[in-house]
């Protein structure tokens, strides 16, 4: 089943380089972003912990902007039936969730590059805490939208309603990730993280085992 | 048909006496807000235990207990009218903590049998839980069962069962949005914004997001299968989340609902210190709302079969009249 | 393959496709599936293939005396339908080095080419099928299908499209993969039910 879901990974990563449909727009979207929040705060002087919140927003709304596309893509181009013949859903699920993955990473660490460079304000006390949340955020980020983004492209809704339901599903994580954050950003002391990177871990866990139980209902009609 | 009419009469009792009971606080009360308040005035009872006498200022001074035993002068502006020894009042009060004495303001009628305890920076305001809290129970409750419905449908792929889920999720939004506008009301009054990003607050807005994402999830889908199935899927993920809630929201802000890990100020509504009588009027209250929701999903699953039954009969008649022709 | 339908409904927002539907497919046949427009020929095959459930009743599998679970079913089983969209970014020869990989199967050199000229499809193209015509489409669904050489095929409507060589290159797998296993033809052509051993009318519901 693993070598399964890694050809199926493969094929989507493959598309994706060859049309670069959602690179393109995610670069882009992170850009125009970033470029909005710089130009509302020229001259504003704002705390390393405000801008957190910043962050973890161009995140989040970049996230939804592209993380829904490898499965409405089949839906769009009317390929569901063809992978369904192809392989197990367990496996498609696994695909699918390691392309999600991959794209989220990817996308965050440029995010979180971008913004330090750009953000002079922003400092960081702690940087290997820092990395690890952004790391178990992206992680979280993608368990969560991969079986949200199936249900919107099985319910032939083109990606309007993917932030809709991606939300509330969401807040929690993005509530621990902002905190654990803001604790790396100002405070020195890694301890004081530590409820908040348990949380993010056992939401992982959760999500994805929640997700592996239900995805078979989502993806056979 | 007469369990409906019960239903009624007993929502409707519930909320008179609880509206109609009055607060009355005890001498502990009254000390306890005269410390951040001297002007501060609150409905007390009491007993009469002399007739008292006239006092140096002109004014009167007898003797009243109250209903813990403990006794205290208490002064009146000039000799109160038909005041009976042995008799009891409710008066509104404050006390005086240099001349460590009761002043009456004035008396608001005889001794209440029933009464609510006087919670400091509630007062009447804690009649909300007899009304706030039943709903707020409600919209989980709705919630839980439109999930449990949500499973069996998953496992038994019965169209009803789908049905089932579907009315106690729009129960559960009718609840929820109850609970959050009477709430929101209350905190104007109270917290002195109608919004405070409080954990509960939170918790009541996000299961508005999650009731307001299952239904428009609902009406994208067009076939009625694929509608039940991913709608099932994803209030089950919801749920799956809603308990980190718990853990994280309490780490991030502090708590102004009774039970927060940080409750000082708001007094102990719905804990400990909530006295029988409003224990048994909340449970009575919240006993009717569980009881005016199974109604609710019961005339809902009718309307649902009348429906299906005319809507079969249609069908039918249209098949009839092709295979006329 | 042995493919057993058992009183097999299946509705669409509780209107009735078909009701009841019974047969039985033993290996060595070719089964044709007919009836008119939209008496639910596709949907009933499309549970047949495992894609969907059927509404009330069952569907049993059993390849050399056990049984296929549902889970597994896919790998038993060759689909070609005109509605079946293969992935149109990649070339041919990239769709089929796939659609091996996802099954887990290695091609020897020169088995892609084969399959291609098997089919009737150029071999030197390394376009995406994006630009094939529908014709060729077709036959790529084909390919699509007996890749993984299933013991079971089911084919929709298996000659739309095709010229008068693309029918033969049908009729070819058709008589091959009878001896190979089974294979269900939903379809309303006679030259298509010409070709079947027996067949069974869907009368569904309008």
């Amino acid at each position: 089943m693993l070598r399964q879901a890694f050809a199926i990974f493969a094929k989507d990563l493959a598309s994706e380089l060859r049309t670069r449909y959602a690179i393109n727009a995610l670069l882009m979207f992170v850009v125009v972003t970033l470029a909005v929040i710089m130009f509302s705060l020229v001259g504003e002087t704002l705390s390393s912990g405000a801008l957190t919140g910043m962050l973890w927003v161009v995140m989040f709304f970049a996230a939804m902007s592209g993380l829904s596309r490898s499965f409405v893509a089949e839906e769009e181009r009317g390929t569901t039936m063809t992978l369904q013949l192809l392989a197990t859903p367990m496996a498609v699920y696994l695909g699918k969730l390691l392309f999600n993955l991959l794209l989220v990473v990817a996308l965050n660490v440029f995010i979180v590059l971008l913004f330090l460079l750009t953000m002079d304000q922003f400092t960081v006390l702690q940087p290997d805490l820092f990395w690890t949340v952004m790391l178990l955020g992206s992680l979280g980020i993608a368990a969560a939208t991969a079986i949200i983004a199936a249900i919107i492209a099985r319910a032939n809704t083109k990606g309007t309603l993917f932030p809709v339901l991606s939300f509330p599903v969401l807040l929690p994580l993005l509530m621990a990730g902002i905190s654990a954050t803001k604790i790396a950003v100002e405070e020195p002391v890694w301890d004081n993280a530590w409820p908040e990177l348990q949380m993010l871990a056992s939401y992982i866990v959760v999500v994805t085992t929640v997700s592996f139980l239900l995805f078979d209902f989502v993806w056979k009609d | 048909m007469w369990w409906k009419i019960l239903l009624f009469f007993w929502i409707a009792a519930l909320s008179v006496f609880a509206i109609v009971t009055p607060i009355a606080g005890n001498l502990a009360d009254l000390a306890g807000v005269a410390q951040w308040s001297a002007a501060k005035t609150i409905p007390v009872r009491f007993m009469i235990e002399n007739t008292g006498a006239a006092a140096d200022d002109g004014g009167w001074l007898l003797t009243g207990r109250d209903a813990h035993g403990r006794t205290a002068d208490f002064h009146f502006a000039a000799r109160p009218e038909g005041l009976d020894a042995a008799e009891g009042y409710l008066a509104i009060a404050r006390y005086d903590s240099d001349q460590h004495r009761v002043e009456v303001a004035r008396i608001l009628g005889g001794y209440p049998s029933l009464a609510f305890p006087f919670i400091p920076g509630l007062e009447e305001r804690a009649k909300i839980i007899f009304f706030h809290v039943p709903m707020s129970w409600m919209t989980v409750i709705a919630f839980l069962v439109s999930m449990w419905f949500g499973i069996r449908y998953l496992r038994k792929k019965d169209m009803e069962d789908d049905f089932r889920s579907a009315v106690s999720a729009g129960l559960g939004l009718l609840f929820c949005i109850l609970a959050t506008s009477t709430g929101s009301l209350w905190a104007k009054f109270n917290w002195g914004s109608f919004w405070n990003w409080d954990p509960r607050e939170t918790s009541i807005f996000v299961l508005l997001l999650v009731y307001g994402a299952y239904f428009a999830l609902r009406s994208a889908i067009e076939v009625e299968e694929k509608k039940a199935t991913l709608s099932a899927v994803y209030s089950i993920i919801a749920a799956a989340t809603v308990p980190f809630f718990i853990f994280i929201m309490p780490r991030i802000m502090p708590g102004l609902h009774p039970g927060s890990a940080d409750d000082t100020g708001s007094g102990p509504v719905f804990s400990s210190g909530m006295d029988a009588l409003m224990r048994v009027v909340l449970y009575s209250m919240l006993l009717g709302f569980l009881v005016l929701y199974v109604w609710l999903m019961r005339i809902q699953m009718r309307l649902h079969r009348i429906k299906l039954r005319r809507s079969d009969t249609a069908l039918s008649s249209t098949e009839r009249s092709i295979s006329h022709v | 393959m042995h493919v057993t339908a058992e009183a097999v409904s299946r509705r669409f927002n509780r209107r009735p496709v078909f009701a009841d539907v019974s047969f039985t497919v033993s290996p060595g046949e070719v089964f044709g599936i007919v009836g008119r427009n939209g008496s639910g020929k596709s949907t009933l095959l499309r549970i047949v293939g495992g894609l969907l459930s059927p509404s009330s009743g069952t569907m049993r599998y059993s390849l050399n005396g056990t049984d296929v679970e549902g889970e597994k079913l896919h790998r038993h089983i060759g689909y070609v339908a005109p509605y079946l969209v293969l992935y149109e970014e990649f070339s041919a020869a990239e769709n089929l080095a796939l659609y091996a990989r996802i099954r887990g199967r290695r091609l020897p050199d020169g088995a892609i080419e084969a399959l291609l000229e098997r089919v009737g499809l150029p071999t030197d193209r390394t376009d995406p099928i994006r630009a094939f015509s529908s014709g060729m489409k077709q036959r790529m669904r084909l390919l699509f299908a007996i890749l993984h050489e299933p013991p079971l095929l089911l084919l929709d409507e298996p000659i739309s499209n095709l010229d008068v060589d693309g029918m033969t290159v049908v009729y070819d797998i058709v008589e091959e993969y009878r001896r190979r296993g089974a294979v269900i033809i939903a379809t309303n052509d006679a030259e298509d039910i010409a070709r079947c051993d027996r067949t069974f009318r869907v009368e569904g519901h309008l």
